[in-house]
């Protein structure tokens, strides 16, 4: 690709913001994070399925929640761990910073994982396209959505 | 999306063709692949298959119609993404925007091929693309045959046809099939089969494609040669044999460049033939066709040399060494030195490298050096019909309207010796060379033996390679038993 390559911390921090922007509950960073993930699941479940996009991002959040343990937070990761601390009493253990700063160390990780596999460049594209489409510039270019 | 169209009867529709962005295969399938055309692309694992159809998909994808490709069981998205990425025809920009991926393996998996075909259906209504690829077909139907009726699947196929077909959608289904699978039901609903191989002989990889058919076009038959490279497949189509029609003869006369020997060929090489010079090991046979374009150069045509045998910079320097200049003629874009020494070349990757170089310049000379470098290079498989090839080969290059210029290294022995490949059939002039002792000394002599239409010297001629260039001696019209090598005075008179 000949278009200068984002960074995925760049992708992943302009993912977030504009999640926020596009929420209906722009405070709430535990539904921004489950509606973020919701659709990245939804486009990368094309390329590799459920079952592969599950196996992703179990190591996705074995790999970061160690240095971001906001990420227990977010029932969509944790399951088990919501279902005995619902989002409200977790959410006040966590401040929104550090759940915002566990998310974009999730999607970092995530495109680290997906770049080993097809090189840093098409992981970063391929979660860039996961945000609406006015904010598809974040996949390296200025993009037409032909999905009418 | 780049197209072209089938000529328009009063009762027929304009068949439009899309140009595959396969280097060649638009050729075989007489101007493109028919719109809206449902295809098989059928072959054992590693013969290209999945290649070709992302070349196609990304060649015909655009913004308003995107491509799709869909992976329903063998590798998955990700992992094709991985290596098809390496190639120059896979634009990354395009990913996911005029290119989509589709992975469907989980519903393959359970093997309900109406939540198959549900789920292309959705996908296919969203998105509108212009093709759509099914990777891998066959796996899919060897998925689900023990737990559906034959029946079952052969319905999925028909629907599927019917459904792209009816969405105005260009679609190619891949699978492993193998010759014997030919009664599959997808084949019959095929509108076009492409059979890729890849054989293996005594250390060579051969990989062929075979249009089995393409309704609505005249497509060429046969097998075709073809490589994957960087920039994907690239198909060599077969250049049919050339008929023994008398060609349109040009009554120009080319000079060889050595001065007495167009005296020798009736004023010189008549335009448009094809001349084999045999020879031994070190008579001079590359001097002779180098001083050939350099005639030709001087006369401000422009030519092409095939190199079998030594690399470019080596023949240049050689030709250096004798004062012609062949550098200036490669920076002035009147030469090309082709280098073709990959010992699984295929006749038609030949011709077609020697073909565009001719047409890129122009070129009105052409040499090939030396036959017997050329046959060496070729994969194994191909040399068996070495001599079909050579025919192939000179007919398709004089039919161009070049003037040929063959050498060949023979072995000496009593007698002539021609060419050895038993060409002379096809060649319109032929020149041998030999060494012959003439009093204690090896002199090298060479002998007009054959042009057609021309009246030509029936003398050896002694000559000597030198610093620059051929130098023509004597005739040896004194001599009897010159083709022995070891001559003897005649006892005739003086005519």
């Amino acid at each position: 690709m000949s278009n200068p390559a984002r960074s995925a911390g760049g992708v992943a921090q302009e993912l977030w913001a504009e999640a926020r922007q596009h929420s209906e509950s722009p405070d709430n960073v535990l539904v921004v994070a489950d509606e973020l993930l919701t659709k990245l699941e939804a486009r990368l479940r094309r390329w590799i399925g459920a079952e592969g996009y599950a196996a992703l991002l179990n190591r996705s959040v074995a790999l970061t929640l160690p240095h971001n343990a906001a990420l227990a937070s977010v029932s969509d990761l944790h399951p088990r761990a919501a279902e005995s601390s619902p989002s409200s009493q977790t959410a006040a253990v966590f401040s929104e910073s550090e759940t915002s700063d566990a998310i974009i160390a999730l999607l970092i990780v995530m495109m680290e994982q997906l770049g080993s596999i097809v090189g840093t460049d098409m992981a970063v594209r391929l979660v860039a396209l996961s945000a609406p489409p006015n904010a598809r510039s974040l996949a390296g270019h200025e993009s037409k959505d032909t999905q009418s | 999306m780049s197209t072209s169209s089938m000529a328009e009867t009063p009762d027929s529709i304009a068949l439009q063709l899309l140009k595959t962005g396969v280097p060649g295969l638009d050729e075989v399938l007489g101007g493109g692949l028919p719109a809206l055309s449902f295809n098989l692309i059928a072959g054992g694992p590693g013969s290209g298959k999945t290649t070709m159809a992302m070349q196609m998909l990304f060649e015909t994808s655009t913004a308003e119609r995107p491509g799709l490709f869909i992976t329903l069981l063998g590798e998955t998205s990700l992992k094709m993404l991985r290596y098809q990425q390496h190639f120059t025809f896979f634009d990354g920009h395009k990913v996911d925007e005029q290119v989509h991926f589709l992975n469907l393996s989980e519903e393959a998996l359970n093997g309900d091929l109406d939540a198959v075909l549900a789920r292309i259906v959705q996908e296919v209504t969203t998105l509108r693309p212009g093709m759509v690829v099914v990777d891998s077909f066959r796996s899919l139907v060897h998925e689900v045959q023990n737990e559906a009726p034959a029946t079952s699947v052969e319905r999925f196929v028909q629907r599927l046809a019917l459904y792209l077909t009816t969405w105005d959608i260009t679609s190619l289904l891949i699978g492993e099939y193998q010759e014997q699978e030919l009664r599959n039901p997808v084949f019959t609903v095929a509108d076009g089969i492409f059979w890729l191989t890849q054989a293996i002989d005594r250390n060579s990889v051969v990989r062929k494609i075979q249009v089995v058919k393409s309704r609505g076009v005249e497509h060429m038959p046969g097998l075709h040669t073809m490589k994957i490279t960087k920039d994907g497949v690239r198909v060599f189509p077969r250049v049919s044999m050339q008929p023994a029609a008398p060609r349109s003869r040009d009554a120009r006369r080319l000079s060889t460049g050595i001065e007495g020997m167009d005296a020798l060929m009736g004023g010189g090489i008549p335009a448009g033939d094809s001349v084999v010079l045999a020879g031994p090991t070190g008579s001079g046979k590359t001097t002779f066709a180098t001083q050939f374009v350099a005639a030709g150069l001087r006369a401000g045509e422009a030519a092409v040399i095939a190199v079998f045998e030594e690399r470019p910079n080596i023949y240049i320097a050689r030709a250096q060494s004798l004062g012609i200049d062949l550098d200036a003629a490669v920076a002035a874009d009147k030469l090309r030195v082709i280098y073709l020494r990959p010992l699984d070349l295929s006749v038609d990757e030949t011709m077609q490298e020697i073909r565009n170089a001719v047409q890129d310049i122009g070129a009105t000379r052409v040499v090939i050096d030396s036959i017997n470098g050329f046959e060496m290079a070729l994969a194994p498989t191909f040399r068996a019909d070495f001599r079909e090839s050579l025919y192939r080969l000179i007919g398709t290059l004089t039919s161009l309207g070049v003037t040929m210029y063959s050498t060949v290294e023979v072995v000496e022995g009593k007698g002539l010796h021609l060419t050895g490949y038993h060409v002379s059939f096809l060649t319109d002039v032929i020149v041998s060379q030999r060494y012959v002792e003439i009093e204690g000394e090896v002199r090298k002599a060479l002998l007009v033996i054959k042009m057609r239409g021309s009246n030509h010297s029936r003398d050896f001629r002694v000559y000597e390679t030198t610093r620059t260039g051929i130098v023509l001696g004597n005739t040896l019209s004194q001599y009897d038993g010159v083709t022995t090598g070891v001559p003897v005075r005649s006892r005739r008179g003086p005519s």
